[in-house]
């Protein structure tokens, strides 16, 4: 994985973000890892595809991840999407904050991935046991609608 | 003038592909286009309100000016992560 790009259509790895974020000043290196359940809303999912409008969602996620550090004080901040198809048990999204102490660490990691949610230009088409599938409701990016 | 609309999320299934050209008056704004697009479909029509614009890597408001040879991009709600 490289440690450069926000998005990726490969599989993803929490070791190599921390590699890529670790520092000898930090006490806490707190991580977050969704990952591609098999059911929503009470029906059977076999797989997802996520889509995304990549230089937006690539400049969105860096303009984050600098919000997030700068909001909680913490010195290392980084978030990996995956784009493509997924599987039941495949990574979606992996995220590291790296700070003094754990609290700040355990903040700022939920907020990353929040926001990354819901205002990165990322869908996510689910895919039914049936044969049908749909796009998962999601957050609007009109400004003043969300 | 001609632009290109690019298709994101469920606006792809209701306009029929990732990339599309639309042909509009030579002085039109983001708005005009949106209810070009919303007479094609009434389940679009519902949707378009939602979703907001981008051209390259900038959001641009409802009263933005297009020009020839734009390339907007249509965004319904999002909803990465898990």
């Amino acid at each position: 994985m490289s440690t450069d790009a926000r998005l990726r259509d490969t599989p993803l790895s929490l070791d190599e973000l921390l590699d890529a974020t670790e520092r000898p000043d930090c006490g806490a290196a707190a991580t977050f890892t969704g990952v591609v359940r098999n059911h929503n809303d009470g029906r059977d999912v076999t797989h997802l595809i996520y889509t995304a409008h990549t230089p937006l969602a690539e400049k969105l996620i860096r303009e984050i991840e600098e919000e997030v550090r700068l909001k909680f004080d913490v010195p290392e901040c980084r978030v990996v999407h995956r784009l493509g198809e997924l599987q039941v048990g495949d990574a979606a999204i992996v995220a590291v904050v790296r700070a003094g102490h754990r609290g700040e660490a355990f903040d700022a990691v939920r907020a990353v991935v929040d926001a990354v949610k819901h205002r990165v230009p990322i869908w996510k088409e689910e895919f039914f046991t049936d044969g049908t599938s749909q796009f998962v409701e999601g957050c609007s990016l009109v400004e003043g609608e969300s | 003038m001609e632009i290109t609309v690019q298709c994101f999320g469920q606006t792809r299934d209701y306009l029929g592909g990732k990339v599309i050209g639309v042909t509009l008056h030579d002085v039109a704004t983001v708005d005009d286009l949106l209810a070009l697009l919303a007479a094609r479909d009434a389940g679009l029509a519902e949707l378009l309100p939602h979703c907001a614009v981008a051209i390259g890597e900038d959001m641009v408001p409802r009263t933005h000016a297009l020009h020839a040879g734009d390339e907007v991009a249509l965004l319904p709600p999002v909803n990465g992560g898990c």
